[in-house]
């Protein structure tokens, strides 16, 4: 029981977890199509979760989790993920919801994120977000499963919640794309992992690079 | 391996040939001091189409079969020796057609030497319905090494019954002069996601391609120039700055292949003009 709870806990938004700051590429999305449906967002979304979180971030997270206890292990996959992802907003945004997420797990104090946080300070690592979240995740005690489907609900999440701020659908709305996407994030935690991180959206990476140089912005990317 | 050896019908499948090209320089030029080019592939003259930099030498590729079949192995190696300068491009798309279960596979292999400029600059593949292809491609720089690789893909269904290709699955490695990894840029996609309103690329979009420009921050192009030329040709561009310094990385997205190959054209001359320090000449197609 305590599993699911710690992944409820970690999954939750009020969690410091610093990815408020990131729309990942939404924002950008957003203002170059103008009307955006919600049926237009959870169709992003779903994209989102086939294409870049099952086959890249959940990966990256997983073999952070299996590593955790070798943190030089760790190091290598988070050096992996900073060369797979080409996009730069997305590159940044990773590195940067990382370390929100590690100083919050350093301040609670959850096993293993001090020193991987003086790694990562130190230029042995970048601290991406995935890497991290396998980290301090297994320091906290949750099971990979558990992790598995926080990581993938915050992906989810994250979305929907810069939907709302941005003015793209209602809080209502929101949590029926929520409850649509349930059972593709299911579907998706309990298929095969990949060999390989990859992923394939270049609509979110067109948008993510055309926002990072826009006047003004609510999200960092 | 003469034309009169090459296997027809069910006892093709499954072509593999390897092209290689080595240019080096010499004599104020840049000379294709090797190649071996079995069918399908098909090469042209080196062409120096550039009254700024006539050492820039310019080769069309072609596939003398009409595309890519089932089960071919297509292996392209491209060497650009030091201080020499490149431009590999193609007259026309590359058709996949259906590899039915023999997925087929078209590898590229580009080595750019010491101070020496590579553009690669293909038009798009076209995937026909039941296409399926892998592309690997590996860069290796040298030391004050530049190189421009461009792509796209486009999906037709001759019968117009909206059939998808069956995937694409593509890798592009990057290689610094100590021999470390700078970008690795890997993908999968299904025709099918790539389809109606809730394609990945967004409801009107029948193509897209990927560009890496690399090289020192100081000669590239500025992301915000790309975009702006690119937004003029039809084609919905994000560029920014690759993993380690390696230089630009552009993606790109449109209604047609068309609109990509006027952008990869595009990108082309602004590389040439950020890296070269001229304006280039219109490849003839």
């Amino acid at each position: 029981m305590i599993g699911a709870l710690l992944a409820i806990w970690q999954a939750d938004t009020a969690f410091p977890s610093g990815g408020f700051a990131f729309s990942n590429g939404l924002e950008g999305l957003a203002a170059a199509e103008g009307a955006f449906s919600a049926d237009d967002l959870e169709a992003v979304i779903e994209g989102a979760l086939r294409r870049r979180w099952a086959s890249a971030d959940r990966l990256a997270m997983v073999r952070a989790f299996d590593r955790a206890m070798d943190l030089d292990a760790v190091a290598r996959v988070d050096h992996e993920v900073e060369t797979t992802i080409v996009s730069e907003p997305f590159r940044a945004g990773s590195r940067r919801n990382g370390a929100s997420l590690l100083a919050s797990h350093v301040r609670i104090g959850t096993p293993g994120a001090g020193e991987w946080q003086a790694l990562v300070r130190a230029g042995r690592a970048f601290g991406h977000l995935a890497v991290t979240q396998g980290v301090v995740w297994r320091g906290a005690g949750l099971d990979l499963t558990g992790a598995v489907l926080a990581s993938g609900y915050m992906t989810i999440s994250n979305y929907t919640t810069a939907a709302v701020r941005l003015g793209v659908v209602g809080a209502v709305a929101a949590q029926t794309i929520v409850r649509h996407l349930l059972p593709v994030l299911a579907e998706l935690a309990a298929s095969p992992l990949p060999d390989r991180i990859e992923s394939f959206s270049p609509r979110l990476d067109v948008a993510a690079a055309r926002h990072a140089r826009a006047d003004l912005r609510l999200f960092s990317n | 391996m003469k034309p009169g050896d090459y296997a027809s019908g069910e006892a093709a499948i499954g072509r593999s040939r390897r092209a290689d090209l080595v240019f080096a320089r010499g004599g104020g030029r840049s000379a294709l001091i090797r190649q071996t080019v079995p069918y399908p592939f098909h090469v042209t003259k080196p062409f120096a189409l550039d009254r700024d930099r006539p050492d820039l030498a310019t080769l069309y590729l072609q596939s003398a079969s009409g595309g890519i079949y089932r089960g071919d192995k297509l292996d392209l190696s491209l060497a650009v020796k030091a201080g020499a300068a490149v431009h590999v491009t193609s007259q026309a798309a590359t058709v996949v057609h259906d590899t039915g279960a023999y997925p087929a596979r078209q590898t590229t292999a580009l080595d750019v030497g010491e101070n020496a400029f590579a553009a690669l600059t293909l038009d798009p593949l076209v995937m026909f319905p039941g296409s399926a292809l892998e592309v690997p491609t590996v860069v290796r720089l040298a030391r004050g090494a530049l190189a421009i690789v461009a792509d796209g893909v486009a999906w037709h269904d001759f019968k117009a019954l909206g059939r998808p290709f069956a995937s694409l699955k593509a890798e592009t490695l990057v290689h610094g002069p100590d021999g470390g990894l700078l970008v690795c840029d890997r993908s999968t996609v299904a025709g099918e996601e790539l389809l109606g309103p809730r394609s990945l690329l967004g409801p009107v979009a029948a193509a897209y391609g990927s560009a890496m420009l690399l090289g020192p921050a100081d000669r590239l192009p500025s992301a915000s120039a790309i975009e702006t030329t690119l937004d003029g040709l039809a084609c919905w561009a994000g560029a920014s700055a690759l993993p380690h310094g390696a230089g630009l990385g552009v993606r790109m997205i449109a209604a047609n292949g068309g609109a990509v190959t006027r952008a990869v054209e595009a990108l082309f001359a602004l590389g040439v003009e950020a890296m070269l320090g001229f304006a280039p000449a219109r490849r003839p197609k």
